[in-house]
């Protein structure tokens, strides 16, 4: 039953912004800024479910984003634009393998290890930026609109949601989530797979990454800001649970992000100036969370 | 041993009803002070909750409790310890972050406050006294409730409930977890309290004990009261009828193994891991059962983690005897063919809130893997429906959350999923602990069978009797080192072991 309320709740604000904003909420032009609002998070989101779903979290993808956009810049100025998604693949790829090791070899909490990662990481930025702003070519502008990126998106989706939903790798990636002492009783690699989620998490980083430079146009020290919270409000808000395991389903990713995105959105287009609307962002999934746990509740105490 | 004394404690009525889910249905009960009354009943026949209803910890939908001659109408467990009422619940009901100390006194603290501040060197002496009065096994005083096993943090509960010096004291499945030497101790008191004109209800599925224990026994069965009877003159096999509503014949289902010529299938060689086992050597034999038994600190649970190799040994070797391949890790165990069903069946053994369906396939995943690595969900499903039919796991379906099934049929798909995948040698500890009567001997039919196919069988049980139906031979331990091996031929006497054990 709880599985359908964030569907619900898409449904529901798809209905109010119709009554509300009428067909100007319905064409195509609408439609696509939709979806570009909300494509970074859905890139973002295709890694860090991996990690949410074994139980982890990852409060440094925001930085190494950001981290992996600066690096990935300084190269494509000095040898080339072919360089872009290699480099920001790598280094994404680099970063994650660095939390990976740290929190499944050295015990760290993943809250403690990524949050500090994430301080150390902004940190870092102004010794590479110089203290101003790294341009990128003009070119990589191109690349940040929907006829490119949606090909991608799906590309990408296709992929993560193969491994995540069809391979071993995610179904020991949710058990660890469950139970990571009954996931290592039965034979699952337990590090080598917290290893594998935070890679996937980075470069994933390195992908909206790109994307962010394209958008931007360059790199300042405020980039990939709250990016990876925003990556878990919208999972969240597609009724992923915080604790992850095996309920956690790739699709929620999707109607999380779809539904935030139609959210601000539909406000904005009836009026309600922007930062009222990021604070509505928040008290909604508050709402959904505490109706999701009306019923989880119900059923729970009926089994006891 | 029956007195006629007056009643403590009388409940009138009493539902309890959790969602569409019929938990307790009318139940009327007298209770009389100087006794120790028993509640048995298969699992989710009510007994946790009724007992909870008069501890304060669940309300009432229904019913009035009278305690003496006073409406007795407890709003919290606090509520309940202030008139005289405290129990044991049967999960575990200590902060793991507060020390021993700390969660015998948790919420009773002011007794130790001078101005606000609270002298912790007194609480830990009034802690260190309690233990001592009532005679129960000292705990590290200051360790943190996480670092503390089952056992432990059970004893550490019993003080809690007798701190508050209580006129009824309730214990939910408290032996459970409990070794032998532990248990002795605990009937000693509670006849001490019977003595002093307590009552004491005391929730077991341990029929012998029981009987042995209390005065009176009332049967609950689908939350309902089915009778109250004296102990005296009551038989297991009464109780059994009565708890399940029809006969239960035979639990134990012993077949002799094929010894004769029977060749070792793992050869454990010196064995020594820091302080719990010191220089194991013993051999496991195709299709026999080899029991393993001893005090709680005897080593006999880390023997079972050092085979599996979920512990790694300071010394000696596990060797497969027939490749004599050593097996040094939990994933060469496995590939190995060595299944290991642990005791602490909630946090180690299942993923609780995940399906039926997860939870018997996942030591299984290899084999549902097939091109590109595709894990196939049909193939996970026909499998897991299979197991679910095959060892008759009560559930609406496969996709049912295991946390909605009750102790037994959990226990089942932890079996189950272990079962279900090519072994040759099967290692269970406490595989019927907080187990109800009809499913316990279910899993010693699956035993027997399991053997049958010539799997090496390491049973390792703190019931000495389930030891004693099931085993070909008995390994007792003692101090982490191997006290004696009995054979069943020599004849397995109970008291004979016992002395050896302690």
């Amino acid at each position: 039953m709880e599985h359908i309320i964030p569907f619900a709740g898409l449904v529901c604000l798809l209905l109010l912004f119709t009554v509300l904003v009428g067909s100007k909420f319905w064409r195509p032009y609408n439609l696509r800024s939709i979806l570009n609002q909300t494509v970074l998070y859905m890139f973002g989101g295709l890694g860090l479910i991996f990690v949410i779903a074994q139980g982890s979290i990852d409060l440094s993808q925001g930085a190494v984003l950001a981290l992996t956009a600066t690096i990935s810049a300084i190269l494509v100025n000095k040898y080339g634009l072919w360089l872009i998604f290699p480099a920001a693949i790598l280094t994404g790829a680099l970063f994650g393998l660095l939390n990976g090791v740290i929190i499944s070899k050295l015990k760290v909490p993943s809250v403690t290890c990524t949050l500090a990662f994430s301080i150390a990481y902004r940190g870092l930025l102004p010794v590479f930026t110089r203290g101003g702003p790294i341009y990128v070519p003009f070119k990589l502008f191109d690349l940040y609109n929907f006829k490119n990126m949606f090909p991608v998106l799906v590309l990408l989706t296709l992929i993560f949601g193969y491994l995540f939903e069809y391979t071993k790798l995610g179904y020991y990636t949710k058990a660890v989530g469950e139970n990571e002492i009954k996931a290592r009783n039965s034979g699952v690699p337990v590090e080598r797979v917290k290893i594998i989620s935070y890679v996937l998490c980075g470069i994933m980083a390195g992908i909206a990454g790109v994307f962010t430079l394209s958008r931007v146009g360059g790199v300042d020290v405020s980039i990939g800001n709250f990016f990876e919270l925003e990556v878990m409000l919208a999972i969240f808000t597609g009724g992923v649970p915080v604790t992850g395991g095996m309920s956690t389903r790739i699709y929620r990713l999707f109607v999380g992000a779809l539904t935030i995105g139609v959210l601000v959105n539909g406000l904005t287009l009836y009026g309600v100036s922007a930062a009222l609307a990021e604070g509505l962002k928040g008290l909604m999934l508050i709402g959904l969370v505490f109706i999701t746990a009306r019923f989880t509740m119900g059923r729970e105490a009926a089994a006891a | 041993m029956s007195r006629e004394n007056a009643c403590v404690l009388k409940v009138e009525g009493l539902c309890k009803n959790f969602g569409p889910t019929r938990a307790v249905a009318d139940v009327s009960l007298e209770f009389r002070a100087g006794e120790v009354h028993g509640l048995i009943g298969e699992n989710g026949s009510g007994k946790s909750t009724l007992m909870g209803m008069v501890a304060g910890i669940h309300s009432r939908d229904k019913g009035r409790m009278f305690k003496g001659n006073q409406l007795y109408d407890p709003e919290s467990p606090a509520h309940a310890n202030e008139q005289g009422i405290s129990m044991v619940v049967q999960e575990l009901g200590l902060v793991d972050g507060l020390t021993v100390a700390e969660n015998i006194f948790l919420g009773k603290t002011e007794q130790f406050a001078q101005r606000g501040v609270i002298n912790l060197r007194k609480m830990r002496a009034a802690a260190e006294e309690a233990f001592a009065a009532w005679g129960i096994t000292p705990v590290p005083l200051d360790a943190l409730a996480r670092s503390l096993t089952v056992e432990e943090k059970k004893l550490v509960e019993l003080v809690r409930a007798l701190s508050v010096d209580p006129d009824v004291l309730i214990l939910d499945e408290i032996t459970a977890a409990f070794s032998h030497n532990n248990r002795a101790l605990l009937y000693d008191l509670l006849v001490k309290l019977r003595d002093q004109g307590k009552l004491i209800l005391f929730v077991s599925h341990n029929l012998p004990e029981i009987l042995e224990l209390c005065d009176r026994i009332t049967v609950l069965k689908d939350g309902e009261k089915v009778t109250t009877i004296a102990a005296e003159g009551a038989t297991e096999d009464q109780l059994k009828r009565l708890m399940v509503g029809r006969e239960v014949k035979e639990t134990y289902f012993y077949t002799p193994a094929q010894t004769t010529g029977s060749k070792p299938v793992l050869t454990v060689d010196g064995i020594s891991v820091d302080g719990m086992l010191h220089n194991v050597s013993f051999e496991l034999r195709r299709g026999e059962v080899l029991g393993v038994g001893g005090l709680s600190d005897s080593g006999i649970h880390e023997l079972g983690r050092v085979l599996f190799g979920l512990s790694k040994p300071d010394q000696g070797k596990v060797i497969l005897t027939e490749t004599g391949e050593v097996i040094d890790s939990l994933r060469k165990a496995i590939d190995r063919g060595i299944a290991y069903v642990p005791k602490d069946r909630d946090t180690e053994a299942l993923m609780v809130r995940a399906t039926i369906e997860d939870n018997l396939c996942l030591p299984s995943t290899d084999s549902f893997v097939g091109r590109l690595g595709f894990l196939s969900p049909r193939k996970r499903k026909a499998f897991a429906r299979e197991q679910l039919a095959a060892f008759e796991i009560k559930a609406s379906g496969i996709r049912q959350a295991v946390n909605q099934l009750s102790g037994g049929n959990r226990q089942k798909v932890s079996l189950a999923s272990w079962l279900s995948r090519p072994n040759r040698i099967l290692i269970l500890d406490s595989p019927t602990r907080g187990v109800d009567v009809g499913i316990t001997a279910n899993i010693y039919k699956l035993i027997a069978e399991v053997k049958k196919q010539g799997i090496g069988i390491l049973l390792i049980s703190d019931e000495l009797p389930e030891l004693i139906g099931c085993s070909d031979r008995i390994l007792i331990m003692k101090n982490g080192a191997v006290a004696k091996v009995f054979e069943r031929a020599e004849g397995f006497g109970e008291h004979s072991i016992v002395q050896v054990m302690i």
